[in-house]
This record gives C-alpha cells, sequence and structure tokens, in this order.
C-alpha cells in the first residue's frame, strides 16, 4: 500500500508569520500534532507541534539540565512568570518551526513510512509530491491500514 | 641554515592557522606535523623516528588516564550531586552562591579538566539563579575565572601544567607547593574584585530561596555504587601522587593505572567511555609535539636560547618576569597549550647555558594559565562557558568578559610580578 491511499489530504497549513496564538487554537480546534509551515506555493518551509509551542515558557538551557532535573521539584521564579510570560504575540511560526523536517514522498511505501517514524520517534509526516505538501500521514493511519484490515 | 628557516616557516605558518582559526585547530596541527616530518626527513634535519621521539608520552598518558577516570564519573550524576550540595550551602545569598560556586568549580579544576567541570556545574548555577530570579551572570563568570585560575594549583589541573611537569620532571608535591599557595591567594582576591564588579547584581534579593532547600541532591545521583568506585581510583591516583618521590612513578603511569583501575572496578562498555575521550584535543597535543620537536631538531631552539639566556643572566628578576609576562600575552593569542610545548623546549636548552630555569617554569605555568583569562577565546571553559550562558537571558557578551576576565587576568599577572618582585 502507497502512502497516497491513507494519509490525510486535507492539510491544515500555516504560513511562516503565523502568530502563536493563532497556532494553539488551531491545534486545540482540530486536535492534530503538527502543522506544516509553507510558502505561497506550499513549499514545506518546516513544522510546528505542540512541544515547540511549549518552548516558549522553557528556559532554553532545558537540553543541558540532564539527571539534574530529577532532583527539582520547586521551580521557583520560573513557575512565577507564567502570568508574565514573554508578550505572546511576539511569537511567530517561523520563530518555534523546526526546519530539518522528516517527511515522505506520496508514492513511498507504508512500511517506510513506520520506520521512519520508528527511527525519529515521531508520530507524524507531512507527505510530499514534487517538493509540495500534499497530505499528511499519522501513526493511528498506518496502525488502521495495517491491523483494520484483518478480521478477527 | 635551511633547516632554521624551513622549521621556522612551517612553525610559524601552523601557529598563524591556528590563530586565525579559519581551519579546525586539530587539523591544522596534523597537516603541520607531517609537513614537518616531510621537510625534515628532505632536508635532512628530522627523520620520522625522531619525529616518534619527539611524542611526550608522558603527557598523554597522563591526560588520556585522566579524561578515561573523569568519562566514568560524569555519567553518574556526582557532579550535579556536588554542585547542588554546594549551592545550598550558599542558603540562597547571591554573593555566598557566587562564591561557593567559584571554589567548588576551582577546586574540581584541579582535578578534573575544566571543559567537564564547567560542563557539569554551570547547568546548576544556571538554574539555582533562575529559581531565585537573580542573574546567574556573577556566579558563572566566577565559575569559568575560577576554573581556569584553580586548574593552575595542581599538576594534573591543567594541560600546560602536564606539559611542564614532563619536560621539568617536578613532581605532585613540588606544584603543589610551588602554585597552589599563589593560586589560593589569587582566587580569593579575584572573589573580592569580582564582588565589586557585580556589586549591583549581587544586591539583587532573591526569591524561593525555600525552592532551593527543597531540592534533594540524593535524586541526581545515578549510580551510587559507581560513584564510590570512580572516587576509590581517584583516591588511588591522588595518594600515587603524593607518595611520586618515593615511589618515582611517571605521572603518566599514575594515570593510566587509574584509568585500569576504574575500568577493573566499573567494568563500563569502553566503546562508550572511549568515545568521551577528547581524541581531538589529543592528536591536536600529539601534533604540536612533533612540531616542536621538528623546530629543536633544527637548531632553532637552541640558537633562541642562546639569546634569550643572555637576557636572562643579566637580572634574575627580569628573567622571571619576562617569562611570566611573554606567557600571559602570548598564551592567549596561541592557545596556553601550543605555547607551553613551544616554550618547554625553550627553557630546557637554557639550563644548558647555565641559566636557573626553576623559577622559570612556575613562570610559565602561572602565566600561560592566569593569561587564558585576558579574552573568552583564550581557554575551552572560557569558549564553552560562553556558549552555555548563550541560552540564558544575560548571554556572556566580548564586551562584558573584558570587564571582568581581562580585569581579573591582569590583576592575578600583576599580584604574580609583585611576589617576584619582593622575594
Amino acid at each position: 500500500m502507497k502512502i497516497k491511499d491513507c494519509m490525510a489530504k486535507n492539510v491544515i497549513t500555516i504560513n511562516a508569520s503565523t502568530g502563536i496564538k493563532r497556532i494553539y487554537d488551531i491545534f486545540k480546534e482540530h486536535g492534530i500534532g503538527i502543522l506544516p509551515v509553507v510558502d505561497k506555493e506550499k513549499k514545506l518551509l518546516g513544522i510546528v507541534t505542540r512541544r515547540l509551542l511549549m518552548n516558549v515558557f522553557l528556559p532554553e538551557y532545558v537540553d543541558i539540565l540532564d539527571g539534574l532535573l530529577f532532583a527539582i521539584n520547586d521551580l521557583g521564579a520560573l513557575e512565577e512568570e507564567f502570568d508574565q510570560a514573554p508578550a505572546l504575540e511576539l511569537f511567530l511560526a517561523e520563530d518555534l518551526m523546526i526546519k530539518d523536517v522528516v517527511y515522505i514522498e506520496q508514492d513511498a511505501s507504508l512500511i517506510k513510512a513506520a520506520m521512519l517514524m520508528q527511527k525519529y520517534k515521531i508520530h507524524n509526516l507531512p507527505v510530499i509530491k514534487n517538493e509540495k505538501i500534499v497530505g499528511l500521514i499519522t501513526l493511528s493511519d498506518i496502525c488502521e491500514a495495517l491491523f483494520g484490515g484483518q478480521e478477527q | 641554515m635551511t633547516p632554521l628557516i624551513v622549521s621556522a616557516v612551517v612553525f610559524l605558518s601552523t601557529f598563524y592557522f591556528i590563530l586565525t582559526e579559519k581551519i579546525n585547530r586539530t587539523i591544522v596541527s596534523f597537516v603541520g606535523a607531517v609537513t614537518m616530518v616531510i621537510v625534515g626527513n628532505f632536508f635532512g634535519f628530522y627523520s620520522q623516528d625522531q619525529a616518534i621521539e619527539s611524542l611526550d608520552f608522558n603527557t598523554l598518558g597522563l591526560l588520556m588516564g585522566m579524561m578515561i577516570i573523569v568519562s566514568v564519573l560524569k555519567t553518574t550524576g556526582f557532579f550535579s550531586y556536588l554542585a547542588i550540595k554546594t549551592a545550598k550551602l550558599a542558603k540562597g545569598n547571591p554573593w555566598r552562591l557566587m562564591v561557593v560556586m567559584g571554589l567548588v568549580t576551582a577546586f574540581l579544576s584541579m582535578i578534573v579538566d575544566n571543559v567537564t567541570t564547567i560542563v557539569l556545574v554551570v547547568p546548576v548555577t544556571i538554574i539555582m539563579a533562575d529559581i531565585m530570579a537573580i542573574s546567574p551572570l556573577p556566579s558563572l563568570m566566577t565559575g569559568i575565572l575560577l576554573s581556569n585560575i584553580g586548574g593552575i594549583g595542581t599538576m594534573i589541573g591543567d594541560p600546560p601544567n602536564m606539559i611542564i611537569a614532563s619536560a621539568s620532571g617536578y613532581t605532585f608535591n613540588m606544584f603543589l607547593a610551588k602554585l597552589f599557595p599563589i593560586v589560593l591567594l589569587i582566587m580569593i582576591i579575584s572573589l573580592f574584585i569580582l564582588r565589586l564588579i557585580f556589586k549591583k547584581d549581587l544586591s539583587r534579593k532573591p526569591r524561593n530561596v525555600k525552592a532551593i532547600m527543597t531540592i534533594d541532591e540524593n535524586l541526581a545521583l545515578k549510580e551510587v555504587k559507581v560513584v564510590k568506585k570512580c572516587l576509590l581510583s581517584l583516591a588511588v591516583v591522588l595518594i600515587l601522587f603524593f607518595l611520586q618521590e618515593r615511589l618515582l612513578f611517571s605521572p603518566a603511569f599514575v594515570a593510566l593505572l587509574g584509568a585500569g583501575l576504574t575500568f577493573l572496578l566499573v567494568q563500563p562498555d569502553p566503546d562508550k567511555i572511549l568515545k568521551e575521550v577528547e581524541w581531538s584535543t589529543l592528536l591536536f597535543f600529539a601534533s604540536i609535539f612533533v612540531i616542536v620537536g621538528g623546530v629543536q631538531n633544527s637548531g632553532l631552539i637552541s640558537l633562541l636560547a642562546s639569546k634569550v639566556s643572555v637576557l636572562a643572566q643579566l637580572n634574575a628578576t627580569v628573567g622571571k618576569l619576562t617569562v611570566l609576562w611573554t606567557s600571559a600575552i602570548l598564551s592567549p593569542i596561541f592557545g596556553a597549550l601550543p605555547f607551553t610545548v613551544s616554550a618547554a623546549p625553550l627553557l630546557k636548552s637554557m639550563a644548558a647555558h647555565g641559566v636557573n630555569i626553576e623559577p622559570l617554569w612556575w613562570m610559565l605555568a602561572l602565566g600561560a594559565g592566569l593569561g587564558s583569562n585576558a579574552i573568552p577565546i583564550a581557554s575551552a571553559a572560557g569558549v564553552i562557558g560562553m556558549a552555555i550562558s548563550k541560552r540564558t537571558r544575560t548571554p556572556i557578551t566580548f564586551k562584558s568578559w573584558v570587564a571582568t576576565g581581562s580585569i581579573i587576568a591582569v590583576v592575578s599577572v600583576f599580584i604574580v610580578s609583585l611576589f617576584v618582585w619582593m622575594f
């Protein structure tokens, strides 16, 4: 089975200048995991995930804390500052997005998508045709395609 | 005459490329080393065997042995544990936090390499400051500067000291006796100067002191058994270093023995541990040794030594001050490590001209070490510390370094000069 047979074709996309509040609303409204960021020609520039959205509230050094975080429960001032968090409107999709996106061609096989998801520990893959985004495939789509057809 | 010129050209062009930093220093020095052997063979002043002989295995082995022990220790969370425990001693007082974090970094740097110390202690400093809503900059800067100063205090604290130990044959205890007291004094004076510099930041009232006291450092420790085994190996290494005069063990042998003991006790996955060893640093070292060996074999160093010796014999104080300030100025420019490797054979051959070089070795160690605080890129601790600080709200800039590190560098070299002048 090919990717194009089981991907979602109506992809919601945003552009580089979409604000963070709007992004949050889209996530909430559609219950999706990633939002592809595209240019005018629908070319994929990057993706924004729910996890990336949270980074606005986290200090940049979080990834070097290593085992240290196990020891700390009360983060003091870092928590107090939520209310006065940096002006959210200032953050745009282009500030948040990852540019190094793992994607898949629409004619690739399903098992390749499953392999990519396993290797990169991700649940969503943008689907591409001639560099333009044409769909989105999720882990659930693949599971459904692989297990759904097999009646007990 | 040709060997002199050819070796000087290879040496100077290698140092030029190290200085410009356009190409990675390990690649530059490796190419330089190979070139030196080629031209040495061609002009007949440096054979392949002589190149191998010029590799100072005493320094390389010492460095590698210590790197292996630390690589095992750093996976255990011990450094975070130690840093949290120390930070709690400050009881939320910003000035005291700066002092204890500076001191813990300094004392760790005396045994462990500076980069490891910075990478593991600085995150604790930063998050402590963020929890208390104070600026991390004072503790961060103090940690980096004191790591460079503290490393001068022991034979194994800094690579330049390791090179000096190997070239001079001085023991661990001699380094302690000659360098530790003055290093301690410089550390204390630096702390008070930094207090003045950071007066505004330090006067901010910290919040959430309670949150600091609820941190449980024991939860940062991942493998208590491994920690104990590593500390045992380190203790054995230190004891053997203390007994160096009696046992006549070379530093490299002691460190490798410690690495062997760690391997035996902990039995980690060697591939994983060896990945943590900084092979590029070791290769850089080895290459510089080969290059300087070429210069030495061409006769250039003994020629220079005979000229410099005349100066040094005129007046002992002037000789000492010249070595101190030359080291302090040139090592930030070329890197303390290549500078020391080049200066060591020069000092050695000055002894042949009747100069008393013992005090000059200590001047070299102090100059190379203290000078590395002058600019951020002069020390590995500075480079790494600055990179980490970029992730905080108050990154260290070149400008803020000049207002702190450069001042500390100049003042500390002046303190040493004062001692030289008085005694």
